[in-house]
This record gives C-alpha cells, structure tokens and sequence, in this order.
C-alpha cells in the first residue's frame, strides 16, 4: 500500500516535472538553443497566477489558462524581437550568445523579483489547497491529481499536434534540417517563434497548475529547470515522449529514493542517473538524434 | 525567365562566385557545367536565397529577388532538388512530400501533384511510411525528385541528381526529369555526368572558379573540343 501511494504521488509530480521539460526539449529540439531562462518563465508564470488568484475570483484553472497564453505571447515575442536578433549574427548551429542572453535574462527575472517581491515564501490560497480524494488507505491530493491529468493532455495535445498538424509538420521539419526546411518554403523565423511560444506556455500552465500546492518564491524555477534540463538529456534532446518517460522516471526515483533513503539521497541518486546517461547513452532514451 | 547578372557571392574572405549571368527562359532545360568547387552548388543556393549575392541581380520573371526570403521564393515557383537530396530523415516519406507543399501556393494542388509523384514513382506508394533516412540512395532520390514536384513548382534546379546511382538508375532519373519538361517545367540541371545532361539540355553554361567560362547550344557545346577534353575526356 506505501508502495502504491508512493508509486502515485511520484507519477504526479513526474506530470509536472514533464510538461516543463518538455517545453525546454521542444525549444532546444528546433532552435538548438537552451532556454536557461525556462525555471525563472515558470517562477514568473506562478507569480502571476498567484496575484491573479488573489485579485480576481476566477478558478485556478481558468487562471492557468489565461497565465499560459500570456507567456504563450511572451514566449513568440521574446524569440521573434530579441532572440531571433541574437541568432542571426550567430553562425553556429548551437549558439552561445543565445545560451548567455537566457542565462543572463534569468538572473535578471530572478533578481528583479527578489527586489520587487522580497525573497519569500508565499502559498496561494485556492478553494483546491489541501483537498484531497481518499480511495481506501490511498490519499490522492486533488489537486495534484488535477495538475497530472492536464500535464498529460498537454503533452500528449503536443504530441499530436506535432505529429498530425501541418504546422507541426513544418516544425518537425525545421528541426530535422533548417536550411532545406526553408527550401521547401517554411519560414524558419516564424517555426522559432512558435516553438519558443509553445515552450514557454507550457512552462505558463505547469505555473497555473503548480500553485494550489507548491509556494511560490523567487528561486522556485530552479527546484523544477535543473531537473527538466536532467529529464530532457534523459528522456532525448527534442523528443517528446523521451520528456514525458524522463519526467516521470525522475519522480519515481525521487519519491521511492526518499522512501528508502532520504530526500537528499534521492536528490544524489537522480544527479548520478543524469552522469550516468551521458557517459553511457548520451543520446537519451528516447531521442532519434545520432549525435 | 531566371536571369542572372554578374552575381558575386563571398564566404568569409573566400570569393565564391565572381560575376555569373545567365538566363534561363521558360519552358527550357538549362545545363550548369564546371568541375568540383566551381561553384555550382553555390549558384543554385544563391538562386534559392540560401546564400546572399554581395552585388549583382537576380531577376525571376521581370523581378529581383536579391532581398527575397528563401522560403518567399518556393511560393513564386523556384525550387530546387538539393545535393545529397537533404531529405528529412526521421519523417516518413508521406510526411517529406507533404512538406514539400507547405507553401500557400503548393496546397491546393496537394492532392494532384501526390498523384502526380505516385504516378512517376508507384514505389514510393509502397512505402510512403516508411521512415525516408532507412530508404535506399535510389529510393531517397525519387523523394528528393518528388518533394519538389510537391511545391508546384515552376522552375526546378536539379543539383546533381544522379549522385551516387548505378547507371540503370540515372537514366530513370533523367528520363523523369525529361518528362517533368514534357510537363511544362523550366530546368536546371547541374551534373557530373556531363555527357546525358548536354544530351537532354536545350542549352547549358559553364562555370570554372566561379566565372562563366563558356556557353551555347547543348548540341555544340558535345561537339567542342575543350569540353570534351576537359569534363568528357574524349
Ligand atoms: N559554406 C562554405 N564556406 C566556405 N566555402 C565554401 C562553402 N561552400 C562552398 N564553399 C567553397 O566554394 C566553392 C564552390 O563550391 P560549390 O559547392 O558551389 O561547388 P560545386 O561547383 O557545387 O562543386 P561540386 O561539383 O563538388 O559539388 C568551393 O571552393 C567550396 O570549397
Ligand atoms: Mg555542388
């Protein structure tokens, strides 16, 4: 019974962990680029849901909704105004520039929020917070279990719209070669645009999701992007479903290592897998990509 | 049609092209000659918009396009079939000629110029699922081929089609481009296989070191001298 209530709580975290992994893959897998400012979009997405849980009365989940088009609109503005800027000057198929102008834009939101928002710990209060479903000796959080489901229709809404849509298609395409993507008269910029766009919503409704149960904080983005960039070199740089299996085989080894051990020794154990992957499988699990 | 005016193209400090004109009218097959690195590849990317001239016009149906966008320029019917057929490896062979007709021009016609490409290719029926990277050199070349006929195309440029095909397979390939004439496509065709590419063009142009060396009549050009001792070695 501990086993399947630990089996359960993993699988529900591991939800979450995915969908922000996987929208750091998608940005990678089609730009190249490592968003390092991916942690700092959720604190911020969770910042906004919170104050918008406070002053308006709408329900969390219809906040996560509107938090994950507005970051959906950041996302397409920040790639197609600034970043595409950036990229045009690089030659290099994995830019640097772009890799220190995320970096250095996180720290900025981060620090920002700090000056703005003081370093602490603050828990939404929504009418889901502490609820839960009990099913025998099984405690389900509600609404952990509702941030599970929609993280799993969200990827899986990815998934298919990757695969079956014309624009994920052309998508698809542009990762795979951009230069020949554009020879058959796909426009790389706006594929970027759209890619990052998707990315950071996804990262907008893991915040929506996140706050009836997890507070909110100025560093809170890195708790959850040093683990999505884990999962997305676990799962495959760029792949989908690779994101969906690394972000919930991260929250079973965290909930069954602290079960065993302790908190941090799962923390250790998931840092050695990570090592582990990249010197025996660097490709990932799941990942088409050779090199 | 296609006219080229003394297009200069650099990479880096390295002065690739250095002023090439041509002129391709409509309806003709255009031959591009000249021996490795003379900068075939270079002039059909810069047609395609991959690479940016530093001077000189390209004029497509009375209009420049220098500043056009790459994928701008599929729309207006310039395509072209790449070296090593670049096909996308981990779609499937469906999924590559779909792409090709991405463009807002290409779409409607999707469906006739599927049937078109089945038409010319009923192998690729066979396996329009199976991934295009695990296809066979021949097999990725009639995608290659097919993706293009897929952007509705009104000038294709062929870089190199015959690359790496047994002898059998390169005749397939120019009989196809032959009938993709026959359908009303303008051509260019780069080739090593000098002697079938001046067989099938009306005209054709060569290039060394990025200048335009010579040019005239197909049918001329076979019974010259110097190309049949430069690139026939006959
Ligand atoms: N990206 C690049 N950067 C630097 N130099 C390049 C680049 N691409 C091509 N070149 C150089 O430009 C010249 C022309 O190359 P190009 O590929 O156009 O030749 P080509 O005529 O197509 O040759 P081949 O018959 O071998 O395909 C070559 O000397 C080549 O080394
Ligand atoms: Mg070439």
């Amino acid at each position: 019974m501990l086993y399947l209530q630990t089996f359960i709580d993993a699988l529900m975290i591991g939800g979450v962990y995915s969908v922000i992994a996987v929208g750091l893959s998608l940005i990678f897998g089609v730009m190249r680029v490592i968003n390092w400012s991916h942690g700092e979009s959720l604190m911020v997405s969770m910042l906004i849901a919170l104050y918008m849980n406070q002053y308006t009365p709408l329900d969390p989940y219809v906040i996560m909704l509107i938090v994950g088009a507005v970051m959906f609109v950041y996302g397409y503005v920040l790639q197609s105004v600034v970043i595409s800027r950036i990229l045009s000057r690089e030659t290099d198929r994995e830019p640097i520039s772009c890799l220190l102008f995320t970096a250095g834009l996180g720290m900025v939101m981060s620090y920002s929020v700090q000056i703005i928002f003081g370093s602490k710990q603050v828990m939404a209060q929504t009418k889901y917070n502490g609820r839960a479903l009990h099913m025998g000796d099984l405690v389900v959080s509600l609404p952990k279990l509702i941030a599970f489901i929609i993280a799993v229709v969200a990827v899986a809404a990815l998934w298919t719209f990757l695969q079956k849509s014309e624009y994920g298609r052309a998508i698809r395409a542009t990762s795979q070669n951009r230069s020949v993507a554009t020879l058959m008269g796909i426009s790389e910029k706006r594929v970027y645009s759209v890619s990052f766009a998707i990315g950071t919503m996804l990262v907008g409704l893991a915040g929506g999701m996140l706050i009836p149960y997890f507070s909110v904080y100025p560093t809170v983005g890195s708790v959850f992007s040093n683990k999505s960039f884990i999962i997305v070199v676990l799962g495959g740089k760029g792949s989908v479903p690779g994101a969906l299996l690394g972000g919930l085989i991260v929250g079973l080894i965290e909930k069954f290592g602290a079960l065993f051990f302790s908190e941090s020794v799962a923390q250790i154990i998931v840092f050695l897998m990570f090592i582990a992957i990249l010197l025996f499988k660097p490709t990932g699990l799941l990942s088409k990509d050779k090199g | 049609m296609l006219k080229l005016n003394d297009v200069h193209v650099d990479y880096g400090h390295f002065h690739a092209l250095q002023g090439i004109s041509f002129e391709i009218k409509e309806g003709e097959i255009v031959a591009l000659l000249g021996s490795n690195g003379a900068g075939k590849t270079t002039t059909i990317n810069t047609i395609s918009g991959l690479n940016k001239p530093v001077s000189g016009e390209i004029i497509y149906k009375g209009q420049v396009i220098n500043d056009m966008r790459p994928n701008d320029r599929v729309q207006m019917g310039i395509v072209q079939v790449p070296e090593g057929r670049k096909l996308f490896p981990y779609m499937t062979v469906m999924d590559n000629l779909l792409v090709g007709s991405f463009n807002k021009v290409a779409r409607p016609y999707r469906k006739e110029s599927l049937e078109m490409c089945f038409d010319l290719f009923p192998k690729l029926y066979e396996r329009r699922n199976q991934f295009a990277g695990t296809l066979s050199g021949g097999e990725q070349q009639m995608v290659a081929v097919s993706r293009a006929i897929m952007s509705h195309p009104e000038i294709i440029m062929f870089d190199e089609p015959s690359l790496g095909l047994a002898p059998v397979v390169v005749e397939d390939v120019f009989e196809n481009i032959m009938k993709l004439h026959e359908m009303g496509r303008t051509i260019l065709l780069v080739e090593q296989n000098v002697m079938l590419s001046l067989e099938v063009a009306d005209r054709a142009y060569v290039i060394e070191n990025g200048q335009n060396v010579k040019e005239g009549n197909a049918k001329n050009l076979l019974a010259d001298e110097s190309i049949r001792q430069a690139y026939l070695g006959i």
